[in-house]
């Protein structure tokens, strides 16, 4: 796919990206080499001013179907009117911190085309009655902060529209999940909490994802927003792309250049699923068609495994890094995820006992759905994947053997 | 690991439009829900409660008294609209 260069106004009206960019393998998502942010007047000249906000912009939002971007899918308009419903101040936040190492593409939007954010931004603000507007992003992301600091510096804020408070939230995989920014950002700490009852008159917070903004800078203009997907993909370097929904997971390896066929691909991130090459690469990476096969692509997150490699052995350090990342809050969680990383690392390393394997699902059944987050259920839906994908490996690791290859490769943020 | 016996429905116990929900947050595993409502909720090999699928109407009694009980405050008895909604909940590790 073409790559524009950053003056290319020939950029298609409908694509978030000014260009596709490798990043530093870990961290936050700061380009190889630097792209000058798009400005403020070539965001006017382009898309032209802030919509206003009525009766067209809710149903512009409802008829687009615009959906969240950070991996739920839940469609804007409920959000809206779920919040619209209560009754106490309303904080809009951005969630800008995009926890899933691999990811990038929230910081990538931030970094070429900041304003397209704040516009979607000001936006959920205006169409909310919003008291305070917050955005928050990963304590280590000072790239983003910096992008956005600028941006807001080139354009006059709206009026009635509190003034965008940059929150810098903790360095963790949990900084992004949804509860624990709410809990934050009314003065608690950073840590998920479970949903009780409603009171009435509570504060209410509606968080969206910094794509979903993006795109509703778009839709509020008339301009359909749901052709391309951004994707962050993990090979020998990390790239985020920006490509047409329709393209196919084998077409989509073989424009970044890869040579040889993965075994599976993990989808969606460290707590998504595994899923054979021979089911997804005919898929294309839509959404809605993944879903129909049972599969999802969360944030955009796209993991090949390398066809000489142990899908066991990947899935226990996978396993590690999550139960490491556990708030520690829920008994299901704190105990759960470390027995179960411990019952893959056993397989892997060729000591698992007699029933081993049972009394591993058997955990895993009693760990879903059972934390005040999805954590854990991201952990027993990586296992679930992984019996499934693996299953002539975990059959031998299963009978004591250890892995057919020590080839490894490496993941961001996984110590090995 | 359920607590749903299915003869208790043939039986001719009705469930009810409740459910007993926890939050995992403020459960320690004190366990004291499962002392004085010993049919509705067991403990996973952890010490933390497992919540049932359904409330049937012979056990309301013991899950209101679990909800007093329970020392961090983290249970209580929600309404549910349908009861469709709790019947069948996916998982991909059948019990």
């Amino acid at each position: 796919m073409p790559i524009p260069s950053t003056a290319d106004t020939r950029v298609p009206v409908d694509q978030l990206l000014l260009e596709n960019v490798q990043l530093a393998l870990d961290g936050p998502a700061q380009p190889l080499r630097q792209i000058t942010a798009e400005s403020f007047a070539a965001h006017q000249t382009r898309l032209g001013r802030l919509p206003d906000v009525g009766p067209p912009l809710f149903d512009a939002v409802e008829r687009s179907g615009l959906s969240g971007h950070g991996g739920a899918y839940t469609p804007v308009i409920w959000k809206w009117r779920r919040t619209l419903s209560g009754s106490g101040p309303v904080t809009v936040v951005v969630n800008g911190a995009e926890s899933e190492p691999v990811a990038g593409k929230d910081g990538t939007i931030w970094r070429q085309r900041p304003h397209l954010v704040i516009d979607g931004l000001v936006l959920a603000a205006r169409a909310l009655h919003a008291d305070r507007v917050v955005i928050w992003l990963h304590g280590d992301d000072f790239g983003a902060r910096a992008a956005i600091t600028t941006a807001l510096r080139e354009r006059p804020w709206t009026d009635g529209v509190p003034s965008a408070e940059i929150v810098m939230g903790p360095v963790h995989y949990l900084a992004g999940e949804a509860s624990a920014i709410t809990q934050a950002v009314l003065g608690g700490p950073p840590l998920p909490t479970a949903r009780r009852p409603a009171v009435p008159g509570a504060p209410r917070t509606l968080v969206h994802n910094v794509e979903t903004l993006a795109r509703l800078a778009l839709v509020a203009r008339g301009i359909p927003a749901t052709r391309t997907r951004l994707l962050s993909v993990l090979g020998s370097q990390r790239v985020v792309v920006e490509v047409d929904r329709s393209i196919r997971f084998g077409d989509l390896l073989l424009e970044l250049g890869w040579r040889a066929a993965p075994q599976a691909v993990l989808l969606g991130g460290y707590g998504g699923l595994w899923a054979p090459w021979q089911t997804v690469c005919e898929l294309p990476v839509d959404e809605r068609q993944l879903r129909a096969e049972g599969l999802t692509l969360g944030a955009g997150v796209v993991v090949p495994l390398p066809a000489q490699t142990c899908g066991v052995a990947h899935t226990a350090q996978l396993l590690t890094y999550l139960a490491a990342m556990s708030a520690q809050q829920c008994g299901p969680c704190q105990f759960g995820l470390p027995a179960l990383a411990d019952h893959w690392s056993a397989l892997a390393g060729g000591r698992a006992r007699r029933g081993g394997v049972d009394r591993m699902l058997s955990d895993a059944a009693l760990i879903e759905g059972r934390g005040a987050c999805n954590h854990p259920s991201g952990a027993t839906r990586l296992v679930a994947s992984a019996v499934a994908t693996f299953a002539d490996d975990l059959a031998e690791h299963a009978q004591g053997r250890p892995c057919r290859t020590l080839k490894q490769m490496t993941l961001p943020g996984v110590g090995l | 690991m359920s607590n749903f016996e299915a003869d208790d429905v043939a039986g001719g116990g009705t469930v009810t439009g409740l459910r007993l929900r926890i939050d995992p947050v403020a459960c320690d595993g004190v366990g004291l829900c499962a002392v004085v409502a010993a049919r509705v909720v067991v403990l996973d090999r952890w010490g933390f409660a497992i919540m049932p699928e359904s409330l049937n109407r012979k056990d309301e009694g013991a899950a209101r008294a679990a909800v007093r009980g329970c020392p961090r405050r983290a249970l209580w008895l929600q309404e549910i609209p349908e009861l469709s909604e709790t019947q069948g909940r996916e998982t991909r590790f059948p019990r």
